[in-house]
């Protein structure tokens, strides 16, 4: 009877650890997925501000329409007739290009250029002027 | 009569012609931005690259003006109204905030 008994007591103990042990199996997996996820959000936050930071910058041409030295901004008027209101700061920094008269042969490949030309008899493009760039030297 | 009808149609002919004359003497100069993919300064003629990638072939001579522009650091109240400028600027908290301003100076007339 005792016997009966003890036998009994083990194999319930059993069945009582090796369901918990199912359980813990059963519930375990759901969280696997979520370690890469978190991983993925990790790294997708930082992507995410870069992006932000490189769509941010943007150029815009034009002529000046207003400018207000005592509040800060200024009013560009684009070719296409768009006004673009901007502040500026003391941290802006403003470049004026000077015209200087130069030679063709100052010009170097790869370099950007205008080239203002009279379509002429015979098929030939004559350039009337050419108007470059040069690139501010570091420091400067 | 005969001598009014054709002076009459002498003085049309001379208004309807002599518009296209001009047209054609007065071709409209073209202009073309890019790098300089070629540059012969013993054949005297240069390739533009445009960005969309098309190729201009120009050439010069000694009458062709060229300018070089070269940037120089200025104030704010250094720009004029109507200066032709680019802007480089950030949108932060609705509001537009410049980072580079640069102005083309006007080439003075006989430079």
């Amino acid at each position: 009877m005792n016997n009966l008994l003890s036998i009994t007591g083990v194999v319930l103990v059993i069945f009582a650890l090796s369901s918990c042990a199912l359980e813990q199996e059963k519930v375990a997996p759901p969280a696997k997925p979520a370690a890469p996820a978190v991983a993925e959000a990790k790294k997708a936050a930082p992507a995410e501000k870069k992006a932000e930071a490189k769509v941010k910058a943007e150029k815009a041409s034009g002529d000046v329409g207003l400018m207000d030295l005592e509040k800060n901004y200024l009013i560009l008027v684009t070719k296409e007739g768009k006004l673009i209101t901007a502040d500026f700061t003391g941290k802006t920094t403003v470049t004026k290009l000077v015209p200087q008269p130069a030679k063709m042969s100052d010009i170097n490949l790869g370099q950007s250029a205008a080239v203002t030309y009279d379509a002429g008899k015979g098929g030939k493009n004559i350039a009337t002027s050419v108007e470059y760039t040069t690139k501010a030297k570091k420091g400067e | 009569m005969g001598r009014n009808l054709t002076c009459a149609a002498v003085i049309l002919a001379f208004f309807v012609v002599a518009p296209a004359l001009a047209q054609e003497k007065k071709a409209k100069p073209l202009k073309v931005s890019g790098d300089v993919g070629l540059l012969d300064t013993e054949k005297n003629y240069m390739i533009v690259v445009t960005k969309e990638g098309k190729l201009v072939t120009v050439d010069f001579d000694q009458k062709t003006k060229v300018t070089k522009y070269v940037p120089q650091p200025a104030k704010m109240s250094d720009i004029g109204l109507g200066e032709a400028a680019t802007i480089t600027y950030k949108a932060q908290g609705g509001k537009n905030i410049i980072d580079g301003l640069e102005v083309k100076v006007k080439a003075k007339k006989g430079e």
